[in-house]
């Protein structure tokens, strides 16, 4: 956005002590007639760190939080990992999210799925997910698919990273097909039991059969799932948004693949370099 | 020859987490994890000397090979 000088002044104005307050930020984006998001890319070119977001400074500088609020990230499955994964990257402030679900909560999810309570037992994962996440995020747009992911590959055009928090390896593969056809960098994750895995899939690369080379034959039964904690999940999406930090704001290399195991029995975590 | 194994996951229990031991020459992951019981269609991630490995892969001396489930959920 292009501000003019008075404009410039009226933000400046509004940031005192080199921080914008959400409240300032609103009403600046009142008077200059433009969106929450326009407002705080434009004080972050400015170095104006967004007081939600200030505590990131020195972690990051202006330019890299200015790569988050400007990234689009599309979350495959909103389930244990999914809906974790979301709400980190939501706080992280990256701008645009696209939340892929077909499901709706139900009781047995709620020992580990983010926002699955008895107020939502019955709602669209994806569309719960979305409303909370504009609550941690306002300057943000997040878009609920309630659609099966088979039938969802529009929702990834202009992606810059795509997350698996899917919950069969069969829906894992059809999702790296959609990404290598898109040249979108994948992260993989995965839980069971105890044991977190992370993996990089990025542009030119096929790491889907080296994470499942049994492919999905041995599938679980959809009708008896993986066992898993909730901080089991919660280890897979940290892991992943950590990944996604790194690569949102420091660039993505192509044919550089790792990936991690995580037991949490031990506890210990494995890297693996993939070729 | 001497392949230092690594278990992860599932796969140790009842086995080991990590052992040296002594194998035919040329030996595969494939094979190892035959010998060990495990079904190789459970397998995730097979790594050779911290590398990503092909379940066919000949083994050699002084080698450590880490198996790890196939990790589905989410």
């Amino acid at each position: 956005m292009k501000l003019t000088p008075r404009q410039i002044g009226s933000l400046e104005e509004a940031s005192r002590g080199g921080v914008l307050h959400l409240e300032a930020a609103r009403n600046a984006a009142a008077d200059l007639g433009c969106s929450l998001m326009e407002v705080e890319r434009a004080a972050l070119s400015r170095g104006i760190w967004p007081l939600r977001l200030h505590r990131h400074e020195g972690l990051l500088s202006p330019d890299e939080q200015l790569r988050l609020l400007s990234s689009r990230v599309v979350v495959a499955g909103c389930g244990g990992i999914g809906g974790n994964a979301a709400v980190l990257l939501a706080r992280l402030g990256i701008g645009y999210m696209v939340l892929i679900d077909p499901d709706r909560f139900q009781e047995s999810n709620m020992n580990r799925q983010s926002f699955s309570s008895v107020r939502t037992i019955g709602r669209y994962k994806a569309e719960v997910l979305a409303e909370g996440l504009s609550g941690i995020n306002p300057a943000a747009d997040f878009v609920p698919v309630t659609r099966r992911l088979e039938e969802s590959a529009s929702c990834f055009r202009g992606a810059d990273l795509c997350l698996d928090c899917l919950d069969s390896i069969s829906s894992r593969k059809a999702l790296s097909e959609i990404c290598r056809k898109l040249e979108i960098p994948l992260i993989f994750g995965a839980v069971s039991g105890l044991c977190a895995q992370v993996a990089v899939e990025t542009v030119g690369q096929k790491i889907f059969q080296s994470l499942y080379p049994g492919g999905s034959r041995h599938e679980r039964d959809r009708d008896r799932p993986e066992a898993v904690f909730s901080f089991t999940a919660g280890a897979a999406a940290v892991l992943q948004a950590a990944v996604a930090m790194k690569l949102l704001t420091r660039g993505i290399s192509r044919g550089e693949s790792r990936g991690m195991f995580l037991d949490l029995e031990v506890p210990e975590l494995e890297i693996i370099m993939f070729p | 020859m001497k392949v230092r194994v690594r278990l992860f996951g599932a796969f140790r229990q009842g086995r080991f987490r990590d052992k040296i031991l002594d194998l035919e020459a040329g030996i595969t992951p494939s094979g190892v994890m035959e010998s060990l019981g495990i079904d190789a269609g459970k397998a995730g991630i097979i790594m050779v000397n911290s590398r990503h490995a092909s379940l066919d892969r000949a083994l050699s001396e002084g080698d450590i090979l880490a198996v790890f489930p196939a990790v589905g959920g989410g």
